[in-house]
């Protein structure tokens, strides 16, 4: 399978800080990846990085085979890019962005556009900036898969969305998705829209791409470790995939990634009255992931290709 | 596509264009003795292009929309983020911002004219006021016409050109005011054309170089 998305050690910094810190990333064509990460964490930066919106201090990245700093207008035309808070002029009504955006593009899906505005019960006349953020992210949907992209680039289209509106939203995407076997990139804070959709998903932390599996992968490897004590819990835990440890009373909580024989007899060696596993949803197991140290934080390297590209990633 | 994008430009730049119209009719009716306001003068106080307040008023409507035009071209884009919207589209920066340019600065030189010859075919009709009138008077103007695209394209480079501080990066728009008066103020025509040519040059130079290295 080729890749869509390739990055070789990407790294941006910003008034001396690295919001990228050499990202190494394969999205294979025909995938749907979640890039996953707080705030901050930097997945925009990244995603401007590969739409050639900022230029990378270092490293590269091709788009489609293209580096994407120099990339033609042919193959950006085979590229849609859905940008945080849905950028729009706002004196525009939908009918005229339509025609604008129409044409740049030698290919362009009128019938479908219509389809999706109809769907979400958008007029061509409405004034961009009297529509609410779901149905702005709604004409920018239909205006992003309107030329019939094979690459789709997508940040954070449900930000600011209420709930209603991001399941309406996704289930759209999901339609989307199926109809055509499209690449789809796109960044994410919310556990649950990620889940619905992404076949891979990547954790960004504090610019370091931490994560970069399968989605069932990494629901499955984080586990919560509840161990009893009689007395109060030992201070120092040495046990290896050790994300997170927190003392509550006479238990000890701890957070793990895997949980094979190794850390099983680690555990054991703290003699805990009893042990208890517990397994935890996407959201569960991001959150856990994301707020441990981040430094200390063990990589994702659960698959063959995934072994490589957590080598090429930052400091573990 | 280029169609498109020259609309956009003009749509956008409509309100700005709008405001200069009637800029250029106040300072017309105050030029010509036309009292369009009460506060303005039935009474000619000098002779056209000789010791009249054009000098003034060109640079007030022509340089302020000059100005105006570069920034909401620029800085406006990139306070509201259309850049985003707008540059991702299959088609090079340097033609976005090459039209971009081509429209803006068509505009202002465009109303920056009309205000000078409108005034001259007023100037030239006979009965309008008691001297003689010969075109080559209205050299001067069209020397402050033709400082004008420094300023333009000081102001659409300051509006893009990134910088941690607001001050420093009014410099080229600063830079572009200077080689205007100057230029404007030169005793050739030979020696405005060349001022103006070298320093617009030099923007517009600066201008593609934040167009492709700057980040959005």
């Amino acid at each position: 399978m080729t890749d869509a998305i390739v990055t070789d050690r990407l790294t941006k910094h910003y008034q001396g800080q690295r919001v990228v810190d050499t990202l190494s990333l394969r999205v294979p064509a025909g995938s749907v990846y979640g890039l996953l990460g707080r705030n901050g964490a930097g997945k925009s930066t990244a995603i401007k990085i590969l739409m050639g919106m900022v230029r990378a201090d270092s490293g590269s990245a091709t788009l489609l085979g293209e580096d994407c700093a120099t990339i033609s207008e042919a193959t950006r035309a085979r590229i849609a890019y859905l940008a945080e808070g849905h950028p729009f002029y706002s004196w525009m009504t939908i009918g005229q962005a339509v025609e604008f955006a129409r044409a740049f593009y030698p290919r362009w899906n009128d019938v479908l556009v219509d389809q999706i505005l109809d769907h979400f019960e958008l007029a061509r006349k409405q004034k961009f900036r009297r529509l609410s953020r779901g149905q702005q992210a709604q004409v920018s949907l239909a205006l992003a898969v309107a030329p019939d992209p094979e690459l789709l680039v997508l940040d954070d289209p449900t930000l600011g969305m209420d709930t209603v509106v991001r399941r309406d939203f996704l289930e759209s995407l999901i339609q989307i998705i199926q109809r055509q076997g499209r690449t789809i990139l796109f960044s994410s804070h919310i556990l649950g829209d990620v889940e619905r959709v992404a076949d891979r998903i990547g954790i960004m932390i504090g610019g370091v791409l931490r994560v970069d599996c399968r989605t069932e992968t990494f629901r499955e490897s984080v586990r919560k470790i509840v161990l009893e004590f009689v007395g109060t819990p030992p201070d120092a835990v040495d046990v290896p995939g050790l994300v997170s440890c927190r003392q509550a009373g006479t238990s000890l909580e701890m957070v793990l990634v895997g949980y094979d024989d190794t850390q099983r007899e680690a555990v054991e060696r703290l003699r805990p009255q009893s042990i208890e596993v517990l397994d935890l949803n996407l959201e569960d197991a991001f959150i856990e992931y994301t707020r441990g140290s981040r430094r200390s934080l063990p990589l994702f390297a659960t698959e063959i290709e995934d072994a490589q590209s957590a080598r090429n990633q930052g400091a573990a | 596509m280029h169609k498109a994008l020259v609309i956009k430009e003009l749509r956008e730049s409509a309100g700005i264009v709008a405001l200069a119209v009637l800029g250029v009719a106040y300072v017309l009716a105050d030029l010509t003795a036309t009292r369009l306001v009460p506060w303005q003068s039935r009474w000619l106080y000098g002779y056209p292009f000789v010791n009249d307040s054009l000098n003034f008023y060109f640079w007030l409507v022509g340089g302020g929309l000059a100005i105006a035009l570069g920034f909401r071209q620029t800085a406006w884009e990139l306070g509201q983020g259309t850049y985003f919207f707008l540059l991702h589209r299959p088609m090079s920066r340097n033609r976005i911002f090459g039209l971009k340019l081509l429209v803006g600065g068509s505009l202002a030189m465009l109303m920056a004219g009309l205000l000078i010859a409108l005034y001259a075919w007023w100037a030239a009709t006979p009965g309008h006021f008691d001297a003689p009138f010969y075109w080559t008077m209205t050299v001067p103007a069209w020397q402050l016409w033709l400082s004008l695209p420094p300023l333009y394209f000081g102001a659409f480079l300051a509006g893009m050109r990134p910088g941690r501080w607001f001050g420093s990066r009014l410099v080229p728009l600063v830079a572009g005011i200077l080689v205007a008066l100057v230029a404007s103020s030169a005793p050739w025509l030979w020696l405005t054309v060349a001022l103006s040519f070298a320093a617009s040059g030099l923007l517009i130079v600066g201008i593609f170089y934040f167009v492709q290295q700057r980040d959005y």
